[in-house]
């Protein structure tokens, strides 16, 4: 038998018994495919890759991450909690030592959960990742430095929301222009908020990109942003609906594509993402991806329809990712030198208002923000939120890892006021601890 | 045709791993099937003797070389999932779940200075010193403090002191401490089996929150040593414990008390309308496949499970039962034009209750 370099934990949960809906794209039969897949090929059988069973995430757990309205247990299901107690599992085990690099392979996905949370967008409710970040900071500190790179075809914007003006975390999101696709965000000109400038990094790729494109960003952008950050830890946000067979993108990304992209990166955690193309695609993607990771030959795995001619990209639309990777690097460097007060503005608080669709619960959210711009610490904030479901407003105070005393203060005063103001339906605090 | 302990004598029956037996013509076959019955032999044993009636127990073969450990669910022995493995090779061989560790009456002892503890195996030390072995063993350690009379005595005795003298203990508290030790290495191994059930993959979210009971309730012990170390086990599990009668020889009437079982696999395809069951030759379709359900293959399956045994000989009467069982929605282009399913039945393996007075107790 061929020799791992890595030992790989896999932990495989599809979720047989879920769906949204029946016929919706995230339904039961969504992995047994490539379960199927990966048992012919004898990955499970093979010494350097041991599966895992998922565990159950906890409520506390959850809400380091997320503010749910008007609770937690209207929104998160087993399902749920058993995706994000899988994510954190897989975290666990690279921690402990029991295994190199661990892949979660599970669904429902999360990637589209912001910090509130309504109900479900994009088929997420929950975000597995923050969960599993927020987690690894609460067992080793809020000094860790964790990077996200989200090769989904849609933006990962949840995961960007939720660790927008977080220090602790870059935010690497490749996708699909918004422009073309759901959720129409992911913008180069996205880069993060006063506390973290620079540190959400926004790769929009045209309709048609291929392994070509996708593999130049990796070279030319990822990679090197990845080097001069210096992580603790990697993360792989690991969409498979940039392939070519996918029914709901137009990218060309294959199964070839995302195994060379999961060795150049060399990830420690895996989480999937989305991926509809149950038959042809993730079959494929999740046996290259799974011999990749684990350092192991993936050169022979081929979609039986894989065509090279269809699936290739033009030369002019190489020359525009190669000038897109261009404007982000460029950004990147940069990023300690822009004038945080022109972009902020001078106050106390930078402030942000959005309108938010639930598409998948078809719920509208109307949120402000309050950020306190502080030298010491990333700044308490205060979130006022209110949806088509909720009429009720809500008043959320949250405080940053590694808050200072003062901002801490400030941020109790004002829930305490908040409590008593009739004005909201409940006031919510959210404070994330770390046992070291 | 003569009886004797119940057991039919004018036929050749070869014992499988599955715990049933087959007739000699089918064992040429498929003589693959004919691997692992020695451990399937002590389980058969146990189910035959043993009088334990609680739902979930472990068994403990404590042999000379190697301990054997197997699991009782819901009273059934559990299967492998995917067969046998031998020698780190998947056979797809149906197979007793069992758990084979380094360590018995015959085992190397080793004494560690620094930690002041003894490790025992995996390697075999030889004979015991009481049957005239040159080096001490965990016999030797049962025999020396009056637990067990087998051989020598006087030659243990002066063995245990010698080597007490060298370290520096009393030849009491060196034999104690192998003790301790077997029984520490045989809980771990029992803790480590469950452990690793325990993380079988689950698929399906009502398995992840309800996972199956399989904690042990009792232990039930055999093998000529287990009289001195199943009760220190089963101490330490805080179980009650039983060792079966005849116990040195137990898997012997195991493997004469077991029945002969046979199975059949049935595949079904709605999209095809097509039913198959290899081992019968059976190829048929299905008359309103959009209707067709699990339980419908498992219905069929079990009347052809039946139709099989009657015809190659076999007692038809017996339980039938699911060894294993998949589904699996086929999606063309997005939507789902079919499904498929994979049922495979069999006899289920039984034993004649010896000693008990009950018979055909399921196995």
């Amino acid at each position: 038998m061929n020799k791992a370099k890595n030992q790989v934990g896999l932990i495989f949960f599809p979720a047989f018994d879920w769906a949204i809906t029946p016929d919706h794209p995230e339904r039961q039969e969504r992995l047994l495919y490539t379960r199927d897949q990966i048992q012919e090929e004898g990955l499970f059988d093979h010494p350097s890759i041991v599966e895992y069973r998922p565990i159950v995430a906890t409520d506390e757990q959850i809400s380091r991450t997320h503010i749910c309205v008007p609770n937690l247990d209207r929104h998160v299901t087993e399902s749920h909690r058993i995706a994000a107690g899988g994510t954190i599992l897989a975290a666990d085990l690279v921690v402990d030592g029991k295994v190199d690099r661990a892949f979660a392979l599970l669904r429902p996905p999360g990637h589209h959960a912001n910090r509130v949370i309504h109900g479900s967008r994009g088929f997420c409710t929950v975000n597995n990742e923050a969960i599993m970040v927020d987690h690894l900071r609460h067992r080793l500190g809020p000094d860790l430095k964790v990077a996200i790179v989200d090769t989904d075809a849609h933006h990962g914007d949840g995961t960007q929301d939720i660790f927008y003006n977080d220090p602790g975390v870059l935010h690497i999101s490749l996708h699909q222009d918004g422009r073309t696709l759901y959720p129409g965000t992911g913008f180069i000109s996205e880069r993060g908020g006063p506390a973290a400038f620079g540190q959400t990094v926004n790769i929009p790729l045209p309709p048609e990109t291929g392994d070509e494109g996708m593999l130049m960003v990796m070279e030319r952008v990822v990679l090197p942003i990845l080097q001069e950050w210096q992580p603790d830890f990697v993360v792989n946000a690991a969409g498979q609906d940039n392939h070519y067979s996918d029914p709901l993108t137009n990218m060309n990304f294959s199964a070839q594509g995302y195994a060379q992209l999961t060795e150049m990166l060399a990830p420690d955690i895996v989480v999937l993402e989305g991926g509809y193309s149950i038959e042809s695609a993730l079959p494929y993607i999740n046996v290259g991806l799974l011999l990749a990771l684990a350092g192991l030959d993936y050169s022979k795995v081929r979609e039986p329809n894989w065509r090279p001619d269809t699936v290739r990209q033009s030369s002019a639309l190489t020359a525009e990712v190669a000038r897109i990777c261009d404007l982000v690097l460029a950004q990147w460097k940069t990023r300690q030198e822009e004038d945080l007060e022109r972009v902020f503005g001078q106050g106390d608080f930078f402030e942000r208002r959005r309108d938010i669709y639930y598409d998948t619960d078809n719920i509208y959210e109307n949120q402000q923000e309050y950020i306190r711009l502080c030298r010491d610490c990333p700044g308490w904030r205060v979130i006022y939120t209110a949806s088509s479901h909720f009429r009720d407003p809500v008043a959320a105070i949250s405080v940053p890892w590694k808050v200072c005393p003062k901002c801490l203060e400030e941020a109790r005063t004002h829930y305490a006021a908040e409590e008593e103001n009739t004005n909201f339906a409940q006031a919510i605090w959210q404070q994330p601890i770390s046992r070291s | 045709m003569q009886k004797q302990l119940g057991v039919t004598i004018g036929e050749i029956l070869v014992l499988k791993a599955d715990g049933g037996t087959m007739t000699l013509a089918d064992s040429q076959d498929r003589p693959i099937e004919t691997i692992l019955s020695g451990p399937a032999a002590s389980i058969m044993g146990v189910r035959a003797l043993a009088e334990c009636q609680e739902e979930n127990f472990v068994i403990v073969d404590i042999g000379g070389t190697t301990t054997d450990l197997a699991v009782v669910v819901e009273g059934q022995v559990l299967f492998e999932r995917s067969g046998a493995t031998i020698l780190g090779y998947k056979t797809l061989v149906p197979a007793l779940l069992t758990r084979s560790i380094g360590l018995g009456g015959d085992s190397a002892l080793h004494f560690c200075t620094e930690e002041q503890k003894v490790i025992i195996g995996p390697q075999r030390a030889g004979l015991p010193v009481c049957r005239g072995g040159a080096r001490l063993t965990p016999t030797d350690a049962a025999v020396a403090l009056g637990l067990a009379t087998i051989g020598d005595k006087t030659r243990a005795l002066a063995q245990w002191q010698r080597w007490a003298k060298e370290l520096g203990l009393a030849w009491q508290e060196l034999a104690k401490l192998v003790l301790e030790a077997f029984t520490r290495q045989l809980t771990e191994a029992v803790e480590n089996l469950y452990g690793e059930l325990e993380n079988v993959p689950l698929y399906t979210i009502s398995e992840v929150l309800n996972p199956p009971q399989i904690r042990p309730q009792a232990v039930v012990g055999l093998g000529a040593p287990a009289g001195v170390f199943v009760p220190r086990l089963a101490e330490n599990l805080h179980l009650p414990y039983e060792i079966v009668p005849f116990s040195a020889g137990a898997n012997a009437i195991g493997a004469g008390a077991a029945q002969p079982t046979i199975g059949v696999t049935l595949h079904a395809d709605t999209e095809l309308g097509t039913v198959t069951i290899p081992e019968m030759g059976y190829q048929g379709t299905l008359e309103r496949p959009l209707f067709f359900t699990q339980e419908k293959a498992r219905d069929l399956a079990t009347t052809k499970t039946q139709e099989h045994a009657q015809a190659q000989g076999y007692d038809a009467t017996a339980q039938v039962y699911v060894v294993e069982e998949e589904h699996f929605n086929m999606v063309r282009g997005f939507r789902t034009v079919g499904q498929t399913f994979t049922v495979r039945t069999q006899l289920r393996p039984q034993v004649r209750k010896i000693g008990g007075g009950q018979s055909n107790e399921q196995g």
